[in-house]
């Protein structure tokens, strides 16, 4: 297998990664304070995978996790420079973010096992 | 919430514009008020990135924001619904008109069977248009012979296959004249 081959590999499944954990860094960013999307997604273009973000994709998001109930927004007048609309998370958002964070550390503990066991 | 960005160059202006028409279609599936709310979160975002652009033209701003933003996708051209709507009708009636016709030569297929001296397809003198007929006619030439039951089975099952092909592209729920009509 070449190196582009593996790079294609990995885009594909660095794509599909990147989908499963988009929601768990959005619910982790607004546990930290609320926050408005452009606040939002300079924390997200910091993880990696994500540095080339197209912003606007945080929106439909922001809006699906409002309709389930796992976060709040609310629209806030700026004494200069456009209104703001912030986020907040809400206590089913915590829980919620608590139980990924959970299948996620038991992933990585599976991971880890299955790796140590292979090298062995 | 209101917001609103102004531009003064015809460039950015029309930049923006095409933005905006974007935007909408990208959330035409919301209800109004959420539509509007969605349209105001966007240009806030917009403002907030052609804030810190650091391009020296207006234009160049947007361009960089609208980079940032990421591609939306553009409404279709205003004349596809209709058109769909017609093709829609029209393949209706081309379906329903051809497979009566497509009936009628089964028909006869099965009259064939009974009638084998009789049912055929005739030519008469004079007539280019060959005629479907019970009996048979003194005065014309019977055309196929017996190759008229393959010749009919043949023409059903290709002009069926047409057919479907036609249901497929113009009338079926997932087909791309249908997607076009509900837009």
């Amino acid at each position: 297998m070449t190196d582009a081959e593996m790079d294609g590999i990995l885009e594909r499944w660095s794509s599909q990664a990147r989908k499963g954990y988009f929601e768990m860094l959005l619910l982790a960013r607004l546990k930290a304070g609320r926050a408005y999307g452009y606040q939002i997604v300079a924390t997200l273009k910091q993880a990696p995978g994500f540095e080339n973000l197209a912003e606007g994709t945080v929106y439909p998001v922001l809006t699906r996790m409002k309709k389930d109930g796992l976060v709040t927004a609310e629209w806030v007048a700026e004494d200069t420079g456009p209104p703001r609309k912030y986020y907040t998370v809400t206590d089913l958002g915590e829980r919620t973010l608590e139980a990924m964070r959970s299948i996620w550390r038991r992933m990585d503990e599976v991971l880890s096992t299955q790796t140590g066991k292979e090298f062995d | 919430m209101d917001v609103t960005l102004e531009f003064s160059t015809p460039e950015a202006r029309h930049l923006w514009s095409d933005f905006l028409r974007r935007l909408d279609w990208s959330n035409r599936h919301l209800p109004r008020a959420e539509r509007e709310d969605a349209q105001a979160e966007a240009m806030a975002h917009m403002a907030e990135l052609i804030a810190i652009s650091t391009q020296e033209t207006e234009a160049d701003r947007l361009r960089d924001a609208l980079s940032r933003f990421g591609a939306l996708p553009s409404p279709p051209p205003v004349w596809r619904a209709p058109l769909a709507i017609g093709l829609h009708y029209l393949a209706i009636m081309i379906i329903g008109a051809t497979g009566l016709v497509l009936l009628i030569l089964l028909h006869m297929v099965v009259m064939e069977l009974f009638n084998p001296a009789g049912v055929g397809l005739y030519l008469y003198p004079g007539d280019p248009v060959p005629t479907l007929s019970y009996e048979n006619q003194p005065d014309a030439e019977e055309v196929l012979g017996g190759w008229f039951i393959p010749a009919m089975l043949l023409i059903i099952l290709a002009t069926g296959a047409a057919l479907y092909g036609l249901w497929r592209l113009t009338l079926a729920p997932t087909g791309p004249v249908s997607r076009w009509m509900k837009r």
